[in-house]
């Protein structure tokens, strides 16, 4: 029986390229790491016609006699040892995800290929690495060092990288695709390779067999029409994708920046000064870049991967900051970073310290949308990154800012002033309130975080009383708290009330101003009559009671009517 | 952590800032030349007289924000959490009453007096910003050194800060000191028993660097106009209970008690002189 390509499961890349991990067994080996298990051992699944092998310990050994697809009958009378795992296809693909947040390190753009596989896009950062090939390197051997056995392929396009990582032999595996003579014409690679390598569905697949059509490069050249017409349409597709004929568009795992500046170093940054010193370096990289495109991030996103030890996976941290104004400077950047680093510092200190650093500048979604409706001026670089200078969008971030109504240098010290603000403080924390038409005061309110915001603020629609009493307090309780109600009379305020161990002798009152709770949110609340009552020393308090004195007496639910302080006046 | 103090921090003696502010302006005795001293002034606190008071406190920090809502600068909030959930989260109609228009306002929640502090500092250096600083319960954090970085931050910027503590008292770099207290409803003629009027409080200026100290005012917040109507209250009872004599019918400058120019104008006071 040919030794399947079951235990290494292919790790692929290409330019277009990917990497393939057979999570199964590595995972069930992992966890059984401490136990020295010489019996090998396989993940079956329910498929077909009943439970067949999904995959096998690569410790098994080719020769084993085993290959995934076999019935876990056959499996066990050939190897009656055989330990058994049941496929759990939520983990394998939580370890998918996980590598594939570790290959970020390698590229900003990693998307994820099935139940196994990842395909990452070197596109700008090889040479980061030493070249493709020692990047290649680099990543099986720090996959191997973690437990995972893959294969890896690079190659111009993502479905002959997928051919290579799957079906090529070692040889084509090393191709250096950047000197067009050792990598001549894809063609030339994938030849050899069977027609499976191609990602065709199981009918062309067999048809294909059927009429003795094995190899790749046996259709190379076959007249297209009638291959069409034979194999379908979507065959030919496949076939044009891995010669790189057309397109191949893939979705990342997340989102990639387009816009971005990467650092590695030999050694892990241990101290905050190292680290400090390293993300002012990537500041002023992607600051060269951005100034070069003549744009600015609505969003920056720092990665800080640390070092891979094998047993001690260090934990990868990410800075996100949304930013209000679009930015464009280094020194900014750096102080926006800083102080978030810095109010943090328990989280970013490590044992381990941080090997590569990745700074991401993320457009604002409303600039990305205007710039793909935008005229001809937005080339394809500058898409999604809001530019600086003139144009009715740049001043979007800055114009709109409120706080502010004045020259845009204002604006722009305003703005630097809510992103540092945010940054220390924490997103969320730094905003405005605008307010709602309700009834229920405790929804008027609405709180907006200041950055991020999808559109300039309007001014709050309040409507002040035309007699200019002051009905509503200055602050508001979120929760009313509950007072202690000493002399309660059936219609009209309390003559005094304790809260919070106080007690207040009530002078004046106006009221009731009786809300009714919004039934359809709140179907268990009651009716509220609520006063505005002042104590002998003259603090004013908003007060409520929930229910009525002349509520019936019966019925579920209905107790003495309680008293509540929902907000202060001044 | 905070920033590195600006250098000028680092002086030796105070009166050398001080004295660089010649001619030295001596406010009134009105309510309306204090506050305005007050608008005007770099750092100022404020802080209720009891606990119970803080709603009045901060009507009157309120009303300092908006005493200048045509500034060029931001206009910033800043509040601790702990203050948010003791007094309760701005209600946005309340604010309106006092002049302070939620679109204008920029809030910032700090969730520790100290953040709060930095922000304070940073919304300082955007030049001719106006800004609120709720810090609470500080305690012994809030010092001379603290408040003087304030000062000095918004002196150079041309900025401006009102610092709303709790417990108002101890050293302080602020130009001005308000204690405020709620003050009952004015018995004006009968038939108004059972209706509030307009916001009402007690007005103490305990510390005032540029004119007269211990003042006490009774206020009305006049919503329609959007300022304060003062009344004079004579007499000052805290003097008189703490010191055993009354106040000092001269205006003299507050500057410090045991400096030299205190010294001098005090004996010129002694001496029946009028104060240069």
């Amino acid at each position: 029986m040919p030794p399947e390509p079951e235990k290494p499961r292919p790790e692929r890349a290409g330019t277009e390229r990917a990497g393939t991990e057979r999570a199964g067994t590595e995972r069930a080996r992992t966890e059984r790491a401490g136990t020295e298990q010489p019996a090998p051992f396989a993940v079956y699944a329910k498929s077909a016609n009943g439970f067949r092998i999904a995959a096998i310990d690569r410790h098994a050994g080719p020769n084993c006699g085993l290959s995934s697809g076999m019935s876990v009958a056959d499996a066990r009378a050939i190897r009656p040892d055989l330990v058994l795992f049941e496929a759990d296809e939520a983990a394998d693909r939580a370890v998918l995800a996980g590598l594939a947040a570790w290959c970020e390190r390698f590229s900003p753009f990693v998307a994820l290929d099935g139940r196994d596989g990842l395909f990452l896009d070197l596109t700008g950062v090889a040479h980061l690495f030493g070249g493709e090939g020692a990047l290649r390197r680099d990543l099986l051997s720090r996959l191997n060092a973690r437990g995972f056995k893959a294969r890896a392929a690079i190659a111009p396009c993502p479905g002959a990288a997928w051919a290579l990582a799957r079906f090529g032999d070692e040889e084509a595996l090393q191709h250096d695709i950047r000197n067009p003579d050792a990598f001549p014409d894809p063609a030339m690679i994938l030849a050899p390779l069977p027609v499976a390598a191609l990602r065709l569905a199981p009918a062309p697949a067999a048809l294909l067999r059927r009429l003795g059509l094995t190899r790749i490069g046996q259709i190379f050249n076959a007249p297209r029409a009638p291959l069409a017409a034979r194999a379908g349409q979507a065959a030919l597709h496949r076939l044009d994708q891995a010669m790189g004929r057309v397109p191949e568009p893939l979705t990342p795992f997340r989102p990639p920046p387009p816009c971005f500046a990467l650092r590695r170093y030999a050694d892990p940054l241990m101290t905050t000064g190292a680290l400090f010193h390293a993300i002012d370096g990537l500041c002023a990289d992607l600051a060269t870049d951005l100034a070069a495109r003549n744009a600015g991030a609505m969003r920056l996103e720092l990665t800080l991967f640390p070092p891979d030890h094998p047993g001690h996976p260090g934990r990868t941290r990410r800075v996100s900051l949304r930013l209000a104004r679009p930015e464009y400077r280094a020194s900014a950047m750096m102080r926006l970073l800083g102080e978030y680093i810095r109010a943090r510092a328990d989280e970013f200190s490590t044992e381990t310290g941080f090997e590569t650093l990745r700074l991401d500048a993320i457009p604002d979604r409303r600039e990305m949308r205007q710039m793909a409706l935008g005229t001809g001026e937005s080339s394809p670089d500058t898409r999604g990154i809001a530019r600086i200078n003139s144009g009715p969008d740049s001043g979007a971030g800055a114009a709109g800012f409120i706080g502010f109504t004045g020259d845009p240098d204002g604006a722009e010290a305003a703005g630097d002033l809510v992103n540092l603000l945010t940054a220390r403080l924490g997103a969320g924390r730094v905003g405005r309130l605008s307010v709602c038409a309700v009834h229920a005061p405790e929804r008027v309110n609405h709180w907006a975080p200041e950055t991020g915001r999808n559109s300039a603020p309007g001014a709050p629609s309040i409507a002040p009383p035309a007699d200019g009493v002051m009905r509503r307090p200055l602050t508001l309780f979120p929760r009313p708290l509950p007072i202690e109600v000493m002399a309660a009379l059936p219609d009209g305020p309390p003559a005094h009330f304790r809260w919070r161990r106080v007690l207040y002798r009530i002078a004046r009152a106006e009221g009731p101003e009786r809300i009714t709770p919004f039934w359809l949110r709140a179907p268990d609340s009651r009716t509220r009559d609520y006063y505005r009552i002042e104590d002998k020393e003259g603090r004013r308090f908003w007060v409520f009671r929930e229910g009525r004195y002349d509520a019936p007496a019966s019925g579920p639910g209905t107790t003495a009517p309680k008293w509540f302080v929902h907000g202060l006046f001044a | 952590m905070l920033n590195p103090v600006p250098r000028s921090a680092h002086r030796p003696d105070m009166h050398s800032a001080l004295s660089s502010a010649a001619p030295f302006p001596i406010t009134g005795r009105t309510f309306d030349a204090c506050f305005a001293a007050a608008l005007a002034a770099p750092l100022t606190e404020a802080g209720p007289e009891a606990p119970a008071d803080r709603a009045a406190a901060l009507g009157f920090a309120l009303a300092w924000l908006s005493g200048a809502m045509d500034a060029k600068g931001p206009r910033v909030w800043i509040v601790t959490e702990a203050a948010f959930s003791e007094d309760g989260v701005p209600f946005a109609e309340g604010l309106w009453q006092f002049g302070v228009r939620l679109d204008q306002i920029i809030l910032a929640r700090a969730p520790k007096a100290k953040d709060a502090l930095w922000a304070a500092e940073q919304a300082l250096g955007v030049p001719g910003a106006r800004i609120l600083c709720e810090v609470g319960a500080f305690g012994a954090g809030l010092d001379l050194a603290v408040t003087r970085r304030l000062l000095l931050r918004a002196e150079d910027r041309g900025s401006a800060c009102l610092l709303l503590r709790t417990p108002c008292g101890g050293p302080s770099a602020a130009w001005t000191r308000w204690g405020l207290r709620a003050a009952p409803m004015a018995e004006k003629g009968s038939g108004t028993d059972h209706e509030l009027g307009p916001p009402c409080a007690l007005a103490r200026l305990t510390h005032n660097r540029r004119g007269p100290g211990n003042l006490v005012w009774r206020l009305e917040w006049n919503a329609h106009e959007r300022c304060f109507s003062a009344e004079n209250i004579p007499g000052n009872p805290r003097a008189g209970e703490n010191t055993g004599h009354s106040a000092l019918d001269v205006t003299m400058a507050a500057f410090s008690a045991h400096g030299p120019v205190a010294a001098q104008r005090a004996g010129a006071a002694r001496a029946g002189k009028a104060p240069p």
